[in-house]
């Protein structure tokens, strides 16, 4: 870790006073000026008055501004009264929501760096010119002219606020002075060294944050920053570690989202393939990796792009970082996801340029509109299926009347029920999701501020969710619980359709009793096939989850005529889904969490990781656009001794060879090992690995699983 | 072709190089006290029941014909004697709390097994490991495993204590790439006295399998104040010396074991033993190391 990153650490840790988010008072000071002008320039005077009247915060150790601290920090007097009059005024011109595509997305920052904010304001007037007699148009670009100036104002800002730091803390610092020299520069011309091309970047992620956008990502940074950082170390005027130090000061800041109550999620992809093709791994994705550990901070959500000639040392030094604890990278199989998009019709240079945005969704990067997705509960839909459309838990008559159980003799006529309920409720979502992505009309609602950086908007006078991006917006239909889905199927094909032990009829009421009175029952059920043991039973379900609901929404486009992808990534949200969930034929309680993500049922792998892998590779991942996540756990030796981290890594490359699409690895902590002792349950696959001995942590006593969580700290 | 075999653990990752799948051999021919598999011990099958893991629902009781489940109140009594390890209860036990290790297992079941994880052997230089038990004891099924993985290019280790006679190993070392030798004291007495076996015996195994020219590594598992002292040690390198063995891997002793006795209604004569401490064992590895031979610490 740099010198300058443990100052910065400490510094920051003086956490800003707890007040007022200004943020719609600095809005509704740039649109009081301008009243009588149209909506989309009215709106370009907000985003103005955004960039140039929050208090630009610099910390003394900082080699690279930029902080949201001017969100709370105002020299303004505001009362109360202000604020409600300011707010009246505000939420009349509106907000856009995540919903209608304005967070959740990957900027083209390449062009930024290349062609800096002169060149960008030189687009902007050449297509004025252009379209001299487009009204629309020339409104729309006089707005993102508007705005550029305004980043470019607040550029400048902050190199004036460095250098009162100077005379505030009355001491020289050439941190300071480079920033300020930096900021001067830049706040026009193009970078042309490193630490300008990391400033301009930090501070266009910053204005974003002013503006309020939420999950906006890095991208590809060891891509666009390596000419810069090539050419520095090649003439001299940088070292690595200076980097290093850069770096760290970037990224620690990302921390600052906790000030406001909640981690931000700011996605970071390294590594991967060129979009010329070839490996793209150089010294900058080592570096990121190598601050990110550093930084030690939940915020950058780092995702290592890994392809088929990815050197296997760059994949150990990610398994290094996951083992401190971290949990990132996330590793993305390139020869799963790049498939995946160019089957929607990008150019494959573009799709081999994609990145993440959010938590894992593939994002052609700068060349789309902003990401939106939602929650399709996969599982709901066996419920009604075996209830004839009724909601276990209300009654309420949510589906088509698909019959009876009693009427069903085989298990594909249960199927069948099935897909009629999915169908039916993929209707249902993308009519909820089409009136609120439609809901306002997308000039009013311009973006003249993003649309600078996605490619194609300047120039076609267009803003980005009004037709000036490259390609169609997307979006994300995030099909929950693949390891419910595929144990429930699994269970009625097993205990009632092949070995004939109770019927259709009864299952259901058992389903609806919650399994009161159906204890026996339950306990055939729990221990029919389960997904994730390489189990040919159980899996062909997982198999069909990823073909049925990629064939459902395969019928849908968005607005603008771009795909519905799937995911089935819904890290968390199994919690709150399963709530809305009857009891399931797998089992499982109503209300009870769903399986997460595209893991097998928590605690019913039971054959060790390899089995794991063996099924979740059995669907075809290239379905899934929007991407997947595996989660694993490890215990922490797993990644301290090199030799057992080698078999990690294998197992890894192995998983990617089958058609994996991503897995995130967690070392087993010590709090897991606690919750496991009191939570048998919860972690049945739980094992401990030790020379010539097997078992599973909870069948341990509780002296011996002490004595494991002993050794866990030590290693 | 059938043996019986008590467990099979895929990404068994301590059981020698690469990825590798375990194929647990149940019956042992030793008495080990410290076994850490003791479930594995008998030739014939036993039932394991986990009462840490039991939630007293009293289903087994309503499905075992034996009436071998007893629910006292809300506590449930397992009454060992009356199992006739039928099986019927442990498709009902929502816990997982019952077990039976020791199963007749057909050879193409193994197979079957194995061959499941062939690309993780390949991709991590892997393979097998027959272990148990004691896996030459049922030298012929041994060997059939043996003998189909060659077929399939697995790497095959073949996990013993060596207490039999020659002509067991006869039947496995053509297909054997490297034996993990247990060695297990260090003089006749000690080891009779601890293990039941003979330490001569299994030295002398081990010396005509190196001279044939099999690959031998000897694994020592390490058990305080029986022989974890650097004066053990010292002897042990003397007798591994004269035998001609390259590679010790020292095995700390842990009691991970201890919940496997409870289930098996059986005590643990070692609840109390403190395993050693890693730095300690670092040492015990050193001593091996500076009498010449290629030492580590495993487990
Ligand atoms: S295995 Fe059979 S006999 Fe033994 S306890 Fe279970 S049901 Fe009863
Ligand atoms: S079925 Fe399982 S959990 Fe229930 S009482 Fe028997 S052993 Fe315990």
């Amino acid at each position: 870790m740099s010198n300058q990153l443990s100052c910065l650490k400490e510094e920051m840790k003086l956490i800003p006073e707890k007040s007022k988010d200004i943020r719609e008072y600095l809005m509704y000071l740039g649109y009081v000026r301008h009243f009588d002008e149209p909506v989309t320039i009215a709106r370009a005077y907000a985003i103005e008055s955004l960039f140039e009247n929050h208090k630009k915060y610099i910390y003394a150790n900082d080699l690279v501004a930029g902080s949201i601290r001017g969100k709370w920090s105002c020299d303004l007097m505001i009362t109360e009264a202000d604020s409600q009059h300011a707010e009246r005024v505000v939420r009349s011109y509106g907000f856009n929501t995540f919903l209608m595509n304005t967070d959740h997305f990957a900027p083209d920052y390449e062009t930024l760096l290349t062609e800096g904010i002169e060149g960008i304001l030189g687009k902007i007037r050449q297509s004025m010119e252009k379209y001299q007699n487009n009204e629309e148009k020339k409104t729309f670009l006089k707005a993102t002219e508007i705005s550029m100036r305004a980043f470019s104002t607040m550029i400048g800002q902050y190199g004036d606020a460095a250098l009162k730091k100077c005379a505030e803390i009355h001491e020289q610092k050439p941190n300071l002075l480079k920033i300020s020299e930096i900021c001067a520069k830049i706040k026009y011309k193009k970078p042309d060294t490193f630490h300008e091309a990391l400033q301009l970047v930090w501070l266009a992620h910053t204005a974003f944050l002013y503006e309020g956008r939420l999950a906006m990502a890095l991208g590809r940074m060891d891509q666009y920053l390596y000419p810069f950082y090539k050419r520095d170390i090649q003439d001299g005027i940088l070292t690595k570690e200076q980097a290093l130090a850069l770096v760290e000061c970037t990224l620690y800041k990302i921390g600052e989202s906790a000030y406001s109550g909640r981690d931000d999620v700011v996605n970071i992809a390294i590594g991967g393939v060129k979009p010329e093709n070839g490996d793209a791994v150089n010294e900058l994705s080592y570096l990121i990796l190598e601050a990110v550990k550093n930084c030690k901070i939940p915020g950058p959500n780092l995702s290592a792009r890994i392809h088929c000639e990815t050197p296997d040392e760059f994949l150990d030094e990610c398994l290094k970082v996951v083992g401190t604890g971290l949990g990132y990278p996330a590793l993305m199989n390139d020869e799963v996801n790049i498939p995946a998009l160019y089957r929607h019709g990008y150019t494959i240079e573009d799709c081999r340029n994609y990145s993440m945005v959010g938590c894992i969704e593939n994002f052609i990067t700068g060349k789309q509109p902003p990401w939106t997705d939602g929650r399709y509960n996969v599982p709901k839909y066996i419920e009604l299926a075996m209830n004839n459309g009724r909601c276990m838990l209300t009654g309420v008559q949510l589906g088509p009347e698909t019959g009876e159980p009693s009427t069903f003799t085989t298990m594909d006529d249960f199927l069948n029920a099935l897909k009629i309920q999915m169908e039916f409720g993929a209707a249902e979502y993308m009519m909820f999701f089409r009136n609120e992505n439609d809901r306002y009309n997308k000039i009013a609602y311009a973006q003249p501020f993003l649309s600078c950086f996605c490619r194609d908007c300047i120039e076609r006078g267009l803003d980005i969710n009004n037709g000036g991006s490259i390609y169609p917006s997307v979006h994300g239909a995030g099909c929950m619980g693949i390891g419910t889905f595929a144990d429930s199927l699994a269970a009625v094909d097993d205990v009632v359709f092949n070995k004939k032990l109770i019927s259709l009829q009864t299952l259901k009421e058992a389903l609806l009793s919650d399994f009161k009175g159906y204890e026996e029952l339950q306990s055939l059920l729990l221990n029919a096939p389960k997904y994730g043991n390489n189990n040919p039973a159980a899996d062909k379900y997982a198999v069909l989850f990823v073909t049925l609901t990629n064939e459902i929404f395969s019928k849908y486009r968005t607005r603008d005529g771009g795909a519905i992808y799937t995911a089935i990534a819904t890290n968390v949200q199994n919690i709150p889904a399963g709530k809305q969930v009857g009891a399931t034929p797998d089992g499982r309680h109503a209300c009870a969490p769903l399986s997460d993500a595209a893991s097998p049922m928590h605690g019913m792998d039971k054959n060790g990781p390899t089995s794991v892998v063996n099924s979740v590779t059995k669907p075809d991942y290239t379905m899934v656009s929007c991407g997947t996540v595996l989660n694993q756990k490890y215990s922490p030796s797993m990644f301290t001794d090199p030799e057992k981290r080698a078999k990690l890594l294998a197992m890894i490359k192995t998983y990617f060879k089958k058609g994996g699409q991503e897995i995130q690895i967690n070392a087993v902590s010590r709090d897991i090992l606690y919750d496991a002792m009191g939570n048998p349950e919860n972690y049945k696959d739980l094992v401990v690995r030790v020379s010539g001995f097997s078992a599973y942590y909870t069948s341990l006593d509780k002296a011996v699983q002490l004595d494991i969580l002993e050794r866990t700290e030590h290693e | 072709m059938k043996g019986i075999v008590s467990g099979m653990q895929h990404f068994s990752v301590g059981d020698g190089p690469g990825i590798r799948t375990t194929v647990f051999m149940q019956g042992c021919n030793l008495r080990c006290e410290w076994c850490h598999n003791p479930e594995t011990i008998s030739f014939k099958p036993v039932f394991l029941y986990y009462k840490n893991l039991c939630r007293n629902c009293g289903l087994c009781q309503k499905r075992c014909p034996q009436g071998a489940h007893l629910m006292m109140g809300r506590t449930h009594h397992f009454n060992r004697e009356r199992c006739n390890l039928c099986g019927e209860c442990i498709r009902y036990c929502p816990a997982g709390a019952l077990k039976i290790s020791g199963k007749e297992t057909a050879l193409s079941e193994v197979m079957e097994y194995i061959l499941e994880d062939m690309e993780f052997y390949s991709s991590s230089n892997g393979g097998v490991t027959i272990s148990g038990g004691e896996p030459l004891c049922q030298a012929d099924f041994t060997a059939a495993i043996a003998k189909e993985c060659k077929k399939h290019n697995i790497h095959v280790i073949v996990d013993t204590a060596g207490n039999v006679d020659f002509s067991s190993f006869e039947k496995v070392l053509s297909y054997t790439d490297c034996f993990f030798f247990d060695v297990k004291g260090t003089s006749e007495r000690d080891y009779l006295s601890k293990t039941g076996g003979s330490l001569k015996l299994s030295l002398e195994n081990m010396m005509r399998l190196i001279s044939g020219g099999c690959n031998v590594v000897a694994r020592i598992p390490v058990i305080p104040s029986y022989n974890d002292s650097e004066n053990d040690c010292n002897i042990m390198a003397g007798l591994l010396n004269q035998v001609g063995v390259k590679q010790v891997h020292l095995l700390p002793f842990h009691r991970l074991g201890a919940g496997k006795y409870a289930a098996l209604g059986k005590s643990y004569p070692y609840e109390q033993c403190v395993p050693p401490s890693k730095q300690q064992m670092q040492k015990l590895a050193d001593i091996f190391a500076a009498h010449g031979f290629e030492s580590r610490v495993d487990g």
